[in-house]
């Protein structure tokens, strides 16, 4: 089920030829590896663009948002079966 | 005269195919897109898992919980459907300039200058498909409709799904048609098939063996049309979405999470609702003169595929041409209160209409109107920054929040349509 979490997170990523990877984070002193990024889509806060990545491992699907503005990351949602 | 070359391509099961690639977890199960469940939604797009308990588009989250109790709803996230719609559009014009966006899943390429230079027209759909997989998700998967015009390559996109590809030829056509129901040509909807049917008319081929003296007896002039679907003729051009169509009203409907019995609370609402037409018609530099209101009530008259609310509505003359959220109000406010509406009402809308350029204009001798018009410009400058409603008119305070439902989408895509909106309390 889908649970809305939007935390502050702390992300290990690739910046790599315009491509942005994220590989894992840590939330609530867990850190979780990230096997596959599903989806990356752009969205818009006031005039800030924000970067969703859908991304998921063998346990569980999130949704992280990547401000460009404050480069700051957030954990947005968790779904688990 | 040389046959065009059309193709269409159709998202399948789009809204719910895009979550399932964001989401593994859902992949292989039935879900059902909606909106917020503390707002009356209905279901927006189901799996192609789901359609197989018979879960369609348009029935509640109730009912599709009935049919398939094991269900799971994912709330709809417009940006990624959107994004994804701008993805397959962009690999689309690899191909050919000539896109038509039909709807946020549906689009037209016209590709009979470019198809020899791809290898010929299935060679290109293949590609697109190809394509629309490695760019936009493993899971995302598309029908492609092949044909010389756009009614026959839209037949031809519905005919095989999901992943279909089709190709009607004046060689096939009428074996195609012999066979296809009416209904699933574009053009015959809900309203013409019982009439059709009453006449002995089930499939296209039926249509096509139906004199226009029939037809336009039943129909009217409508006769006519019907008889060009018949014969799969459609000279429609495509219509490049860069191409700026031109724009006839602008308009915003709400429904309502329940049934709204307070006139008072309808009103904020046909305020706040003239304050986002005025704020698109400044954004496309139009000037309008008619105001019309419209509402549903809550009273059910009939159900057949959906239910059929009593609906209401009027409209008014300005005496000037206006851009103003405020005159548009008061012209609704008008409406409504002369209506002396009693019943609870569930939905409303307003539309802006007889458009026109700004200029030439006649200025006001009144001073108050020069400042009028620099404080909605500076309004819609600071909203534009912070967000739709950061700063109102304080009327417009403790109202409901509304933001751009699933329905609404392409409509940066396409210009004219009525956006569709969803509310949550204001905090």
């Amino acid at each position: 089920m889908f649970e809305w979490i939007d935390e502050p997170i702390k992300v290990l990523a690739s910046f790599d030829k315009g491509l942005v990877t994220p590989h894992k984070f840590s939330w609530r002193k867990r850190v979780i590896q990230i096997s596959n990024v599903n989806m990356i889509h752009r969205t818009r806060d006031g005039t800030v663009t924000c970067y969703i990545f859908s991304v998921s491992n063998g346990t569980a699907a999130y949704k992280l948002k990547f401000n460009v503005a404050t480069m700051k990351w957030t954990l947005e949602q968790v779904y688990n079966e | 005269m040389s046959k065009r070359l059309i193709l269409h391509i159709d998202m399948n099961s789009y809204f719910a195919t895009v979550e399932q690639q964001a989401n593994p977890f859902l992949r292989g199960k039935p879900i059902a897109v909606t909106g917020s469940p503390y707002t009356r939604t209905v279901v927006g797009a189901s799996s192609v898992e789901a359609k197989k308990f018979g879960v369609k588009t348009g029935m509640s989250f109730y009912e599709a919980e009935k049919l398939c109790p094991q269900i799971i709803r994912v709330i709809s996230d417009p940006d990624k459907y959107s994004e994804i719609t701008k993805r397959f559009i962009h690999i689309m014009e690899r191909y050919s300039p000539l896109v038509e966006v039909f709807s946020i899943d549906e689009a037209f390429l016209d590709i009979t200058d470019t198809a020899e230079r791809f290898g010929g027209a299935v060679a290109v759909a293949r590609k697109l498909k190809s394509e629309i997989r490695n760019q936009c998700g493993e899971w995302v998967s598309c029908s492609v409709g092949i044909s010389y015009n756009k009614l026959l390559a839209k037949l031809a996109g519905e005919i095989e799904k999901p992943d279909g590809l089709v190709v009607i030829t004046p060689g096939n056509k009428e074996a195609i048609f012999a066979r296809t129901p009416i209904e699933r040509a574009n053009g015959i909807g809900w309203g013409c098939t019982p009439r059709l049917n009453l006449m002995g008319v089930r499939t296209l081929g039926d249509l096509a063996e139906m004199s226009v003296g029939e037809l336009v007896q039943e129909f009217g002039s409508y006769g006519y049309k019907l008889k060009e679907i018949g014969l799969g003729i459609d000279e429609s051009p495509i219509r490049p979405y860069w191409e700026p169509e031109e724009l006839k009203s602008v308009g915003h409907q709400y429904t309502f999470p329940q049934d709204v019995s307070d006139s008072r609370v309808v009103e904020q609402m046909i305020f706040k609702l003239c304050e986002l037409v005025a704020r698109r018609a400044r954004q496309q530099e139009k000037l309008g003169r008619e105001v019309h209101l419209w509402w549903r009530s809550a009273k059910v008259l009939r159900v057949d595929h959906h239910k059929h609310f009593e609906s209401f509505g009027r409209q008014i003359s300005l005496p000037n041409h206006t851009q103003d959220g405020l005159a548009i109000f008061w012209a609704a406010q008008r409406i409504w209160q002369e209506a002396k509406f009693g019943e609870p009402v569930r939905l409303v809308g307003i539309v802006l209409r007889n458009l026109k350029d700004p200029l030439p204009q006649q200025l006001s001798l009144l001073p108050e109107s020069w400042t009028r018009g620099k404080v909605m410009a500076l309004v819609d400058k600071i909203n534009e920054k912070y967000g739709a409603f950061a700063i109102q008119q304080g009327a417009l305070l403790g109202s409901v929040r509304i933001k751009r439902n699933m329905n609404g989408y392409g409509s940066d895509l396409k210009a004219g349509k009525t956006d569709l909106l969803v509310g949550g309390l204001e905090s």
